[in-house]
């Protein structure tokens, strides 16, 4: 019992041995930018939110941006003019400015993924133009803007509008073979933030563009998708709009000659959203149905086309072919990906129109 | 026989939580990494092979151990006498205090990379090492009742239910691309996650009817396959195999997809948790050591018992880094193979031979 006793009371002795770290007592940030600055310089802006005392609803931020050579040592910088000093562990969303993403983003995520206080699942998305200029501009109407940004990415990929792209999902496909990252483009339009398409990647470097239009393609042709509305032209002007209900998508490969080729399947079920008050008859169903197939048959090859002609893969049709084939390499893939016979078949099911006929 | 008073001995059945938990330490937070590098989507027919080889040698201990009714430190003494078998003794002793220093020092670690980045060694080996000499004084049923609690810490294991969205089934396909020098290879570095069923040659006379605890002992390491498959299997699907070499510990990354609206980093809980795992392997290493000396030279076990732990603690704090950590890794898994794999058998078939000649004599 004595013995016991010792022991627990040497327990005591222990109590609060390391630093101390009280969220009134640190600055967090939720967002940081990231972009090039002469000479081989990084700079670095970190929005930081502040608090007000008394006022629980009221959440504003300030941001702080410096240059220098590593982020963290730019980050321990700015401690130079706080009162409060900054703890990483809330960040969610890294934006790139496009230079930035063009030189290489390899060495910025080392830091994020070394360090065990972030999150996997933390959104980066890269800026059309400097990141920091985006983050100055007025877009959030008075919300803080890191809990904006993160909320902008969150809903989107949630709904199904943009492909899932978390850092744990970018170093995924950057480290994997046979498959290129690609991350979400942001520009500010008439004072607002919008998502305005996806920024391709090649290794680590920011490559081409897509626009919405396209983006939502590549959406469904990687994987099922549950939402998102399609136009389709009737003629003369007029368009029908057709809700997405389910798509699904599989790859399927041909070996038969000497290269292999891939054929993409996808099947849209769908029900007429906006008819223009028309009553359509059967067979007007079907011409929609033509219609919409081939208008997302062509944006989809031309997707492809242009995939394959800046040899990037963020479909991940070469992780595919690896699946699927023994001794798979990757010098030989990268080689023959150009060439790459891709097929695509789209079938359209309208299974409703709605309330109305 | 060297008779336990029944009142110390343990129900057969609770051999299976104990087997369990020994073999279930740190280290299967970075099991997955090395067998998936050397065999990629087929690192689960390794795991086979090595689970079937560990199910034999699980075998051939429950032979040497029922046919001299015995523990180890007696069979030594009987088979190789007294300096010799006393030696023996002894490298088993070096040994579990080694696996003992390893895991308290890889917990310590663990703790200073992901929480606390300050923190000394010295006041968490401490209070671990305080915490093992209460659960080791306590005797044999207590450290029992400790890998059963021990046991709880299997529900950590749902966490990997948040990964689904990120998985990616075709890392699963080509099935069997690999040679079989990949295999064997990938075989060998399994072997290190079923080290741990050693201990039951010291602790074999203190189970209650012991011969009817093989059965139990072999549901154990059933058990625990199924859980290195699940590990193997969601390490291949959540990572690239060209990622997971960058990853110290994949398990513990895995927290970091865990997502409620009330904790914002699971991966805290769930690398203190891993305080349940050390315990009955640091306890039972611990005890185990005691014990040998107990027979060897008629101490007290729990005279000896400070003396290992103020021993334990001196070598914890002067393992400084992550480098000499992996040193003591290797060095554990050579002697554990050599062990398990190779004087194991080597006693068993010592073991035929002399019941046969006895039978003859």
């Amino acid at each position: 019992m004595k013995r016991l006793l010792l022991v627990l009371t040497s327990c005591l002795l222990l109590t609060a041995c390391t630093k101390q770290q009280i969220l009134d007592r640190s600055t967090l940030f939720l967002v940081s930018a990231l972009d090039n600055a002469p000479n081989g310089q990084l700079e670095v802006t970190l929005g930081l939110t502040k608090f007000k005392a008394g006022d629980p609803g009221s959440v504003s931020d300030e941001f702080f941006s410096k240059v220098g050579h590593t982020s963290s040592g730019i980050t321990d910088l700015m401690n130079m003019q706080l009162v409060r000093p900054i703890n990483p562990g809330k960040l969610s969303v890294v934006l790139f400015g496009k230079d930035k993403a063009a030189h290489g983003l390899s060495q910025e995520l080392d830091v994020i993924l070394r360090n065990a206080q972030y999150s996997r699942r933390m959104y980066l998305a890269v800026v059309d133009g400097e990141a920091k200029k985006l983050l100055e501009g007025n877009f959030s109407s008075g919300e803080e803007k890191g809990l904006f940004l993160y909320n902008l990415f969150d809903t989107n990929t949630r709904k199904g509008l943009i492909p899932s792209r978390n850092l744990h999902q970018f170093e995924y496909s950057l480290v994997g073979k046979g498959i290129d990252p690609f991350l979400p483009l942001l520009k500010m339009q008439n004072g607002k933030v919008a998502i305005t398409g996806m920024a391709l990647f090649k290794d680590d470097r920011y490559v081409v563009t897509i626009n919405e239009k396209q983006a939502r393609i590549m959406k469904l042709l990687m994987n099922q998708t549950k939402r998102g509305i399609f136009e389709a032209k009737l003629g003369e002007g007029s368009y029908v709009s057709i809700d997405n209900t389910g798509s699904k998508v599989n790859y399927r490969i041909y070996k038969n000659s000497r290269y292999p080729s891939v054929m993409i399947n996808l099947v849209i079920e769908g029900k007429v959203r906006d008819s223009r008050e028309v009553t359509y008859p059967n067979q007007e169903l079907r011409r929609i149905e033509e219609s919409i197939k081939k208008d997302i048959r062509t944006s989809g090859l031309e997707l492809i086309n242009l995939l394959k002609e800046k040899e990037i893969d963020p479909l991940g049709l070469g992780d595919f072919v690896r699946s699927k084939t023994r001794n798979w390499s990757e010098e030989a893939w990268k080689e023959m990906y150009p060439s790459l016979n891709v097929r695509l078949l789209v079938t359209v099911h309208l299974t409703e129109t709605g309330v109305k006929k | 026989m060297n008779s336990v008073h029944e009142r110390y001995t343990v129900s057969p059945y609770l051999i299976f939580f104990m087997v369990q938990p020994m073999l279930f330490g740190l280290e299967f937070l970075s099991m997955s990494i090395k067998p998936i590098q050397l065999a990629g989507q087929d690192a689960w027919f390794p795991l086979f092979i090595c689970a079937f080889i560990a199910h034999i040698v699980m075998y051939m201990i429950y032979q040497i151990l029922n046919q001299n009714q015995a523990d180890l430190i007696q069979i030594h003494q009987q088979f190789f006498g007294k300096w010799v078998g006393g030696g023996l003794n002894m490298i088993f002793i070096t040994y579990f205090m080694l696996v003992s220093i390893y895991q308290i020092r890889l917990f310590i670690e663990i703790i200073q990379v992901w929480i606390f980045p300050d923190l000394e060694t010295w006041p968490v080996a401490l209070v671990l090492l305080a915490l093992t000499y209460y659960m080791v004084s306590g005797g044999f049923r207590v450290i029992v009742g400790i890998c059963m609690l021990s046991f709880l810490n299997q529900i950590f294991f749902l966490s990997m239910f948040f990964t689904f969205p990120y998985l990616h089934f075709n890392n699963l396909t080509p099935i069997m691309d690999h040679s079989l020098m990949d295999f064997i290879k990938a075989t060998k570095e399994l072997s290190f996650s079923y080290r741990g069923m050693e201990f039951l040659l010291f602790c074999y006379t203190f189970i209650k009817a012991p011969q009817k605890s093989q059965k139990w002992s072999q549901w154990a390491i059933i058990s625990m396959t199924i859980l290195y498959l699940v590990e193997i299997f969601f390490s291949l699907l959540l990572f690239k195999p060209e990622q997971l070499p960058t990853e110290i510990w994949p398990a513990l990354s895995k927290y970091k997809f865990v997502q409620f609206p009330f904790i914002e980093r699971f991966e805290f809980i769930g690398s203190s948790a891993m305080i349940l795992r050390i315990f009955p392997i640091v306890c039972l290493s611990t005890w185990s050591s005691g014990r040998i000396m107990k027979s060897m030279f008629s101490v007290k076990q729990r005279t000896m018992l400070p003396f290992f732990l103020v021993l334990m603690f001196i070598a914890v704090c002067c393992v400084p880094n992550r480098k000499s950590i992996e040193g003591i890794q290797t060095w554990i898994s050579m002697t554990g193979f050599c062990i398990l794999y190779v004087y194991i058998p080597f006693l068993y078939i010592l073991n035929a031979i002399k019941m046969k000649v006895r039978r003859t004599a």
